[in-house]
């Protein structure tokens, strides 16, 4: 149990050394140190736990849930205070309400619920604990380098560094504590933590656009967290549990009761996770740095959230109406988002829709609530995060040495990487292994397509397919263009020192699509036999299919600039009209297609919650009215 | 044993023989169309004597990087034809397919000609044209057959045409966007300077169109499979009908071709989705309710 504990208590003290740590070299090796340390961990975890599958431990002292209430408390004041330092007053109002509300309770409620296990730790935590472990600190890798040349270009940006990384690693124990916390209240708090953590780093340029931006972010996560606490409050209160695993089981027998609650914690889970319309902050796309987005896309919030909804999938399904909420507002994200990724030339548009998009394919999986689903959903997650991390990495970088770079990320993705060939290729490795993640979920999944099918629902299944043609269309194109700027010669060798942990991140995105088919098999599979109780066995067959189909594109369309680069030349450019002019896109007027776009899905998917809501009250009403 | 020794068969069969049927009926095909233009016509023949013509370009240039990409697509939609006929699942073939137009689309990047980039975002808009269309084709088999396998569909007990009318209909447009003639080979929407039908294949050359007549002769045989595929019901009566109805729709696609204009991009993608969400989805949901 030492291992766990360590695994979310050593982050924090990272992160206190690294509030001090003014120089660079020396961030650097303690970040370098503590991601190795913290894998090595995890992989200590795995070695102890995996054969058993599932291990709950007790940790219990009287005092901790006190203790929990009173830093939530203290982080709920400072986010009372930011938010009335810049004038905006929804944000604080919730924050207060739900720490108000979780704290009463504590007091008088909460001393009366026996919590039995307060940790545990199955086979899904410790695949992320890996995962967390190691992309989080490969993104603080390049991040560092990152920042230094980031402040070197805007000197007028106050230099906050150790705050920005202090509050990194405060992000990745508080993921660690999501995937081992049994405990509901303490998972109120990581998630807190992980608000928190997430508003200072989009807020942290301290401009105009990048508060707007974090601020958005904070006040519909805060509501999220409002949803989150009613959850906790009617889990407490009815069902007389704070620990997650009964949840589950309770979800297993009165599948309709548990949906009540259950659709509180969706809903916030949905909020984090950037489902379309709460994405809008990242859509519109101001003022970030990219290692900050990359942190929060692929390591802590984004999962965060998809985490609790796969976690809760067994409990969701077609049957009941959080699942159906569930799977509407993920498919709907999936085709809108797509949908604006087609008509958007930025590559900082292309690359936060496809995010959105990609999100919201992994909802919809855990929404149908079926093993294949969840097992396709997990997997896609984990290879999302990577080649994520790995295009957000290179487009960063490609973006902070454009001289045309001001910050307002307009830049399409020709013009990025015109004259970088070696950070071409990794952003198209990166991209190549994003949509062959996508695809691998909706069409070598069999299973899931079928089901998706003959489930019934054949709106969500139709968003898919249509969405399906969005993301082939915007992802070929983005693959198209960096093929024939990685063909092209050098121009401008930029900073080295920043393509280093770019190739490392190649190198991990790579290893994953090798190895991910033995991830699902020993991992992902065994986690979803005792999650559900039984696995259909095909699906290790189609894993490895899909693992050799991917490494087979990914060589074939990548592998040129790995190698014999010299055999293959480039045909001179055709001379007269200019390329860009002649944009297909252009024909269409894009913002106004954007806007109407984000608006139909916004309406759309809160129209599917609101009636999911009403569902829920009316079987509330239904159970109250047979108990009286 | 003796299944795989069927697969086996089939797949090399496919290997050999669609290269051949498939210039045979372009052969035909266009003199079916000269014929309709009361024309005389070339020989049945021709599209092979073109292909041989081709590959005798020589070229004394070193190898251009769109050529390796134009073989990744051959060969991504060889592998299509092979699973295809091979028996294997129906999303497999879809996904090689979806693959290999990839690989022209980057091809025609990668060929750093204006004109190819033009084709290549109008091949990306037929993509994202019949996509959702081909999904829901596979998922109507899925859900009328029991499976996506194309060897249990062979053998299935019934004639899918029929409760998947609306899918086969909607197949049909799918294949005329898909073999890029009119009315969908996509002019530019407001440009008079004139169409840009095979604009993606602006910059290559000898061998390499060579190659991609060829890869287009595997195409239409596979296409002309999954009609096919509409009619089988396990007896020799579904083969026969399957085939006789697969020709007429080469043949039909060949008059279409003819007898229209070229449209804008916008109505072509409109059209496609329209007709997968009417056509395809109603279908789908009255499957789901038969079954």
């Amino acid at each position: 149990m030492g291992i766990i504990i360590s695994l979310t208590a050593f982050p924090v003290i990272i992160a206190l050394i690294l509030l001090v740590t003014k120089g660079d070299k020396t961030r650097n090796g303690v970040m370098a140190f503590a991601s190795i340390a913290m894998t090595a961990a995890s992989i200590a975890a795995v070695v102890l736990y995996f054969p058993s599958g599932e291990k709950f431990f007790k940790f219990h002292f009287g005092f901790v849930n006190y203790v929990v209430i009173g830093i939530a408390a203290v982080i709920a004041i400072y986010l009372i205070y930011e938010g009335l330092r810049h004038r905006r007053y929804a944000a604080p109002l919730f924050a207060f309400v739900q720490v108000a509300a979780l704290a009463v309770f504590e007091l008088i409620q909460g001393t009366g619920i026996k919590v039995e296990h307060n940790l545990y730790v199955d086979r899904f935590s410790m695949i992320l604990m890996i995962f967390i472990s190691i992309t989080g600190g490969l993104i603080c890798c390049y991040g560092n380098r990152y920042m230094d040349r980031f402040h070197q270009k805007y000197p007028e940006l106050k230099d906050r560094r150790n705050v920005f990384f202090a509050v990194i690693f405060f992000g990745i124990a508080a993921m660690m504590g999501l995937v081992i916390f049994n405990n509901l209240l303490w998972i109120y708090l990581v998630w807190e933590i992980i608000i928190v953590t997430s508003f200072v780093l989009i807020g942290y340029a301290g401009t105009a656009g990048a508060l707007r931006a974090a601020f958005h972010y904070l006040t519909w996560n805060l509501f999220g967290g409002l949803a989150l606490t009613a959850g906790i409050l009617i889990l407490g209160q009815v069902f007389g549990t704070l620990e997650l695993n009964v949840v589950m089981k309770i979800g297993s027998l009165y599948g309709d009761m548990v949906a009540i609650p259950a659709i509180f914690i969706v809903l916030a889970g949905l909020i984090l996770a950037m489902q379309i319309p709460f994405s809008g902050w990242l859509i519109r796309g101001e003022d970030f740095t990219s290692p900050a987005i990359a942190v929060i896309s692929c390591v802590t919030s984004a999962n965060a959230g998809v985490f609790l909804i796969l976690k809760l999938a067994p409990v969701l399904g077609t049957e009941n109406f959080a699942g159906i909420m569930t799977m509407m507002v993920g498919g709907i994200t999936f085709l809108a988002a797509s949908l604006v990724a087609v008509f958007r030339p930025e590559a900082a548009k292309t690359v936060s829709c496809s995010t959105v998009a990609s999100m919201g394919l992994i909802v919809a999986c855990g929404g149908i609530g079926s093993a294949e689903a969840v097992a396709a959903g997990i997997l896609l997650l984990l290879l999302h995060g990577v080649s994520k991390a790995l295009m957000l990495a290179s487009a960063g970088t490609a973006a902070l040495d454009h001289e045309k770079y001001d910050g307002r990320q307009d830049l399409s993705i020709r013009e990025l990487f015109t004259g970088r060939p070696k950070l071409s290729a990794c952003m198209l490795t990166g991209t190549a292994a994003l949509f062959m993640a996508n695809f691998e979920l909706l069409i070598m999944r069999y299973n899931s397509l079928s089901e998706f099918a003959e489930s019934g629902n054949i709106l969500l299944f139709a968003a898919l397919c249509f969405g399906a043609g969005a993301a082939i269309f915007y992802l070929a194109k983005c693959m198209g263009q960096l093929t024939l700027t990685a063909a092209e010669p050098e121009l401008d060798a930029g900073e080295t020192s920043l393509t280093r942990p770019v190739k490392l991140l190649v190198a991990l995105t790579v290893f994953l699509c090798i190895v991910f088919p033995l991830i699902s098999m020993f991992g992902v599979m065994p986690y979803l036999e005792i999650a559900f109780g039984g696995v259909s066995a095909a699906g290790n067959l189609v894993d490895s299919l899909m693992g050799l189909i991917v490494i087979v594109f990914l060589v074939i369309l990548c592998g040129v600039f790995y190698g014999g680069r010299k055999k293959y030349v480039l045909p001179e450019p055709t001379e007269g009209v200019q390329c860009e002019a002649c944009d297909i896109r252009h024909a269409v007027d894009t913002r106004i297609f954007e806007k109407k776009t984000i608006l139909i899905g916004g309406i759309l998917s809160a129209i599917s919650i609101i009636i999911s809501l009403g569902f829920m009250i009316g079987t509330l009403v239904r159970l109250l009215g047979g108990a009286a | 044993m003796i299944m795989i020794l069927k697969i086996v068969i089939s797949a090399v069969a496919y290997l050999i023989l669609a290269p051949f049927a498939g210039g045979l009926l372009t052969g035909m095909g266009r003199r079916f169309s000269s014929g309709l233009q009361a024309k005389r016509g070339a020989s049945m023949m021709q599209p092979f004597r073109d292909v041989k013509k081709l590959r005798e370009k020589t070229s004394e240039e070193d190898r251009y990087l769109h050529d390796y990409y134009v073989r990744a697509f051959v060969f991504f939609e060889i592998v299509a034809g092979v699973a295809f006929f091979a028996g294997a699942n129906l999303l497999f073939v879809i996904l090689a397919l979806l693959a290999a137009d990839v690989f022209l689309v980057v091809a025609a990047y990668v060929s750093n000609s204006v004109h190819a980039h033009m084709g290549a975002d109008y091949e990306l808009m037929r993509m994202m044209a019949y996509c959702p269309m081909v999904l829901f084709m596979a998922a109507g088999f899925s859900m009328y057959c029991g499976s996506m396998e194309v060897r249990d569909i062979m053998i299935g007990s019934s004639m899918p045409f029929l409760p998947l009318i609306g899918i086969f209909a909607g197949f049909l447009l799918i294949y005329t966007i898909k073999s890029r003639t009119s009315p969908f080979d996509l002019s530019f929407s407001s440009d008079p300077a004139g169409k840009r039908i095979k604009g993606i294949t602006e910059a290559f050359s000898g061998k390499t169109l060579a190659a991609m007549e060829v890869a287009n002769w595997y195409e239409t045989i596979l296409m002309l499979g999954f009609v096919f595929l509409f009619f089988s019901n396990g007896t020799i009566w579904g083969h026969v009908v399957g085939a006789v109805v697969a020709i007429l729709v080469y043949f039909l696609r060949v008059f279409i071709n003819n007898c229209s204009a070229s449209s804008k991009w916008e109505f072509v993608v409109k059209i496609a989705w329209g007709t997968a969400a009417v056509l395809g989805a109603a279908n789908l949901f009255l499957l789901y309710v038969m079954i």
